[in-house]
Formats: structure tokens, sequence, C-alpha cells
């Protein structure tokens, strides 16, 4: 114990300062790991569950099926879902990537996943569904995707495949990306360059289209 | 009760001199009356101590030429001198004569306004007033001329604190009616009139007079205390006829018509009295309503106008022309009035309407905008107007000047809100404007509804969003970075820091 205190007061005032700076850098790398990894998982080997959205909810409306597309089934949601509602789940095969949809965009929900526009309607609708993520967690891969690329997401009304239909970057206050669509259409956004470190000025879009529906 | 009495007294005396000072018309001329000489108007020559002669001198004079001395008994040389009049050595006569002298005297200095002028008066052209030198001195060198402006009782009256020396072969001219009988100089000490020099007036000094030779007198030289000293002179103190009048009044009123909204009165106008295109004396002037203002002019021919003066029209009437022009003959008393009538003031009509377009929210349901986040439009023809789009403003709301016409009201998509037109427009936010009109119209906004929340596992109460039937137009991107990728390169930073300094440290130690 002598010897301990012995030591510590040979530590004059700078060292103490560097080392404190040390051990606060080491406790960022940590938070942010721990974070990072505390990010949803991704689940894509994993036997897709089924959604939790739950009963006794205000009954939507059902919506008309795409007349455009032969192979889509109507599809109707029993439920409206509430904010941070599990919706179901998005799969990217290509990325190898099977992530939760959570409803709503707010930082708690794209904490959880996927998160799903409210103002938009939900997948499988005519219409445009937009999910969002973050760009340097469960989004960070979706700049490989290319145009062909299957998008599948799991809902309790059914399985729907989207087909990758293009991509394109616009600025953060683009107003022309989340607006209704005459078919069923998914558009996934994030922040872009993924890489940059800072508040990003654009956004990364994929556009899907509704190929598929079981 | 008394107080009262002495109270109402007063009020009537105040009231009184008030109507006094209201009727009285403005005259404008306030002419200096003459210097009564009394009965030194019959000495051409009067002296307090001695009177000394050189040479051929004569004394005359239709009022009278004579010579007078008090106290002083000593007439020196006066066999030389031709005397038309008596001579009075210390008499009575001459005693009386020097007490009004002294009279003229104290009349002469006393007398107000005075206009202070340079002491040189040789070369320069005087109208009738008092006049003094800021030196107290006067000198006349070459020609002074006095100008009476055609009135013959004008009043030159010349105040010297000290002396009065005219130059050899100087002049004094008389000019429009200008006369010596109406001219006078008091002199605080002593005259001297130079060698061959015409001198005008009745000299009123307190010592003594020297004329030297070859000066020519119209006029008196009156010495109250010391000599008059004479050489070679003529000295004319001739009568001062009564002049026939040759002036003539002239009333200038000035009537105001106020029967479209003006509000300009008589003192609001100048008006100009000339002659020969130039101001007569006291004019320009401010007008005067009935009986307006006296002006006292010689005969001749004047051209009453005045200055311009908007919204109103001006017309001549009484005995002049329609141009404003008069003829004055001597003793006429003429008046002209100028009337003024305010102009009919013709509204423009006007061309544009002003339209209020007012933002109302409504949050009800949860809503947190307001109005200034929505985008609204006014338009015409698809386009939109100047200072369009603009932010929402609740009541007043902005208020937009605008040609007459039609125009359109919209706003820019905003979610969560239902919109409705309220005001002067229709459902539609469609709305015409004629001119003048002063329109409004009201967009509210009202959040939309969500359903009752309900109790989540017992626990949390978790707000229901009804899902859309279609996806909103011109929604907002969503922010979707977690910065934790920042934070993990500032720990980088912070641990390589950390640890090469301690490093450095380490070795320096």
């Amino acid at each position: 114990m002598s010897k301990f205190k012995l030591s510590f007061r040979k530590l004059s005032i700078v060292n103490i300062l560097f080392l404190g700076v040390f051990i606060l850098g080491i406790g960022c790398i940590s938070w942010a790991m721990i974070s990072i990894r505390s990010q949803p998982s991704n689940s894509y080997k994993a036997i897709s569950t089924t959604p939790t959205v739950k009963p006794n909810r205000v009954i939507s409306p059902p919506t008309a099926t795409s007349d455009k597309s032969s192979n889509v089934q109507k599809v109707v949601y029993k439920a409206n879902p509430m904010q941070g509602d599990n919706l179901g789940s998005l799969t990217m095969p290509t990325l190898k990537q099977k992530l939760p949809i959570i409803q709503g965009t707010g930082d708690k929900e794209l904490k959880k996943g996927v998160g799903h526009f409210i103002q938009s309607v939900l997948p499988g609708e005519e219409d445009n569904c937009v999910l969002s993520g973050h760009r340097d967690t469960v989004f960070s891969q979706i700049g490989k995707l290319k145009i062909g690329d299957p998008v599948i997401v799991e809902t309790a009304s059914g399985i729907f495949t989207y087909e990758v239909s293009g991509t394109r970057i616009v600025k953060e206050d683009d107003r022309t990306v989340i607006v209704p669509t005459d078919s069923a259409v998914l558009t996934m956004t994030t922040c872009y360059p993924f890489s940059l470190i800072g508040s990003a000025p654009d956004r990364y879009i994929v556009s899907a289209n509704l190929v598929g529906n079981k | 009760m008394s107080i009262l009495k002495k109270m109402g007294l007063i009020s009537s005396l105040v009231t009184l001199s008030m109507v006094v000072m209201i009727l009285a018309p403005t005259t404008i001329l306030a002419a200096q009356p003459t210097v009564n000489l009394g009965s030194t108007q019959t000495f051409a020559v009067l002296a307090g101590s001695t009177i000394t002669n050189t040479g051929s001198t004569i004394i005359s004079g239709d009022v009278g030429g004579d010579v007078g001395l008090s106290p002083g008994t000593v007439f020196t040389g006066r066999p030389d001198v031709t005397i038309s009049g008596a001579v009075h050595l210390a008499d009575a006569v001459a005693v009386q004569a020097k007490n009004d002298l002294i009279t003229a005297y104290d009349d002469a200095n006393g007398r107000t306004p005075t206009t202070r002028i340079p002491s040189e008066l040789g070369g320069t052209t005087l109208t009738p007033g008092v006049y003094d030198s800021a030196d107290g001195t006067f000198q006349i060198t070459g020609k002074l001329t006095l100008d009476a402006k055609g009135d013959p009782d004008g009043v030159f009256i010349f105040k010297s604190a000290s002396t009065l020396i005219t130059a050899s072969n100087s002049s004094v001219n008389l000019i429009n009616s200008a006369r010596f009988c109406r001219t006078f100089w008091a002199v605080g000490s002593s005259a001297t009139l130079g060698t061959n020099s015409n001198f005008v007036g009745h000299i009123l000094a307190m010592t003594s007079i020297t004329a030297n030779t070859g000066a020519v007198i119209q006029g008196q030289l009156l010495a109250r205390n010391g000599a008059v000293t004479l050489d070679n002179n003529t000295i004319t103190n001739g009568i001062c006829d009564i002049v026939p009048v040759h002036t003539a009044t002239l009333n200038v009123i000035k009537h105001v018509i106020n029967d479209n909204a003006g509000t300009a009165v008589a003192a609001d106008f100048k008006l100009h009295v000339k002659t020969s295109g130039n101001d007569v004396v006291a004019s320009p002037a401010p007008g005067a309503e009935a009986p307006g203002t006296s002006y006292t002019l010689p005969a001749g021919t004047y051209a009453i106008s005045e200055d311009a003066f908007t919204g109103y029209t001006a017309s001549y009437s009484g005995d002049g022309d329609a141009s404003g022009n008069i003829t004055l003959a001597p003793g006429d008393n003429k008046t002209i009035t100028i009337t003024n009538n305010d102009i009919v003031k013709v509204t423009p009509i006007p061309t544009t309407a002003t339209l209020h377009v007012i933002k109302h929210v409504i949050n009800d349901n949860g809503g947190k905008a307001v109005a200034a986040d929505f985008k609204l439009h006014v338009k015409t023809s698809g386009k939109d107007v100047i200072a369009s789009p603009a932010p929402g403003a609740e009541a007043p709301g902005t208020a937009y000047t605008l040609v007459a016409g039609t125009y359109v009201i919209s706003e820019d998509t905003f979610a969560g809100y239902t919109a409705s037109y309220s005001g002067d427009s229709d459902a539609s936010g469609n709305i015409t404007l004629a001119p003048g009109e002063h329109k409004t119209v009201t967009i509210t906004n009202d959040d939309i509804l969500v359903p009752s929340p309900i109790v989540d596992d017992g626990s949390e109460v978790t707000p229901v969003v009804e899902s859309p039937t279609t996806t909103v137009t011109g929604g907002k991107l969503p922010t979707t970075s977690s910065h934790m990728y920042e934070l993990l390169l500032m720990g980088v930073a912070l641990t390589l820091l950390g640890a090469v300094g301690f490093a450095a440290r380490k070795r320096y130690e």
C-alpha cells in the first residue's frame, strides 16, 4: 500500500492529465463499440418470426391491390400499428441481412431497427412505403444493392417481394422522395455519405417495385 | 362679491381691447412728425457765446432771416453781413429762442426707432427716418441724396453724438419731394461745413457751428452753447410750403373661402404691393381679412399680387382690375380684395385592393405546428404575386396590395393537418378583388384526429397512429445518423493523445 502511495506521489499533474485523456478515450471507444454492437442484430439465417402487431387496434380500411402487378394479391392489414411496434422484417439477400421493421422513424425506433415512415402506406400496399435506417448500422451496406436485387418484407399481412429498380442521392431537404406513387413501391432512405463524420448533408435512396405477394 | 365684480370688469376690458385690436385696420406706415422749432424758426443763425463773421455773408429767408445771440453779446464782423431779418443780442426774443432750441434739440435727439448707418454719408441715398452711427459722428464727402419717396412730409433726422463734418465741395441733394424744412441734424458737440459745400437742413448743435469759406446753407445754424463762425456764406431760411396732398390710401383685403375642406387662413398668404416691379415700404405682408391692410402711398400705379398658394384659386375685386393693377390719384382711398377659394380635391379612384391572408392553426389533437410553418401562396394566372409565397401569420395575417382581379390563395402540403378556407374566398381559396376593396381570407389548419391512447401492457400509454391510405406528398426525409462513428473516432484520438503524451512525459522525466 505504501508502495502504491509512493508511486502515486511521483506522478505529476501533467502525467495525471495525460492518463485521464487516455482513459477517457478508452471509455469513448468502449461506449461506441457497445452501442454499435447493441444495434439490431442481423438475423438473416434465423427463422423469420411472426410480426408482433397486436390485436384490438383500430381496423384500417382495406387498401386496393395494385392492378399493374398481376402476381400481387390484395393486402389487408387488420390493425394499425402503434409507434414503436414491430411491423415485421426486411430481408436483403444480397447483403445477407434480415432486420426488424419498427413503426416510426424517431431516435428510439431507429435504434431498434429499420423505421417505417408513419405518413407512408404499410408494406405491400399500393403506393409508396418508406423505410429508413441508420447509415452506420442497419443500412450501412445498402449502397451495395444493385438494380434487380430482391428485397423481401415480411409482415402480418404477408410476405412482399420487391425488386430494386434504382438508386439515387438527394439533398436532405428533398421533398420529391416521399410522395404518392401509382403502384406499390418500397423506398429505403439513409444518410449519405456513409463514411462522413458529422451531420450528413445528403440522403441515399433505394427504390424497389413490388413483384410478389404471398 | 367685490372680487367677482372686479374680475368681471377686467374681463370686459380685456374683451373690449381684443375687439378693438381685431377691428382696427393694420396701418403699416408710421411716419415721423416734424420737429417743432418753436420761436427759433425765424432765426437763420442763433448762437450761445459769440457770432464771428469773415467776408461777405448773406443771411435771408422767407420764414425769417433773424440772427440771435444769448447769453453772449459779441457779434464780430457784423457790418459785412447782409441780414434780411432782425438781430437779437441777448434780448428776451433771443432768450426765448434759446429755450425753444433746447426743446427742439431734445425732441430731435430723442426720436426712435433709430436706424444705425455708417458715419460716412457721402455717396449714399437715404429715405425718411431717424439715423445714427456707431462712432457718434457723421461726415459728408461727396454727395448725400435724400429721397422722400414722394412724401413731402417725410422727415429725416440725423443724430450725431459728437460731430458733423462736411468736406469741401460736398453737397446734400433732395429728390422725390424731400425738403430742407423736414431735415434735422442734432449734433452732440460741433458742426463744421466744408469750403464751398452745399448744405441742407436745420443744424441743432450742442456747442458750436463753423461754416467755412463759401459754404451755402439752406436751413438754419442753431448753436445752443458755443459760437457760430461764418465766412463768406449764404444762409437761406426759406419757408416750408404746405404742399398739396400727393398721397393716397390703399386697403388690401385678403378673403379666404374654405368650402371644400381647405384650412388656410388669410395670414397664410403673402401679399405684395409693387410699383415699377419693386415692393413698396412694408410689402410683402401677410394677408388680413377685412378691413385688411392699409398702405399710404404716393399717387401712381401699383400692382397687387400674392405668392403662389397650392390648393386655392385667386381672384381680384374692388377698385383694381382683374389682374390686381390699380391707379391711385392723390387723396384716393381705394380698396382691392383678393379672394382665395379652395379647390375641390379630386380623390383618385383606387385601382388596387387589399387582401389579408390569415393562417389559423388549431392544435387540438397534439399537433405542434405554428402558423409560420405553413407556406402560403397568392397567385394570379398561376404565378405568385410579389412577396408570395410567404410564411403564414395568425390574425391580422399578411396584407397584400394587389391590382383588382381574381386571385387564388393556396398553401404547400403540410402533413398531419386538414385545411379549410373561410372569409371572402370560396372553399377553394378563389377570390375576386374590386378596386378599393379590403378582403380577408383565412386558411384554418386543424391537426388530424388521433384516436384515444390505449394502455399498452397496462403500463405505457402509446399513441395509436392511423395508418394513412396514401403516402403524403413532400414528406421530410428522416435523419438517419447515430453518431457512433464520430464517438468512436473521438475515442481513438483521445487514447492516442493520452498515450503519446504520457510516454513523452515519462521520457522527459
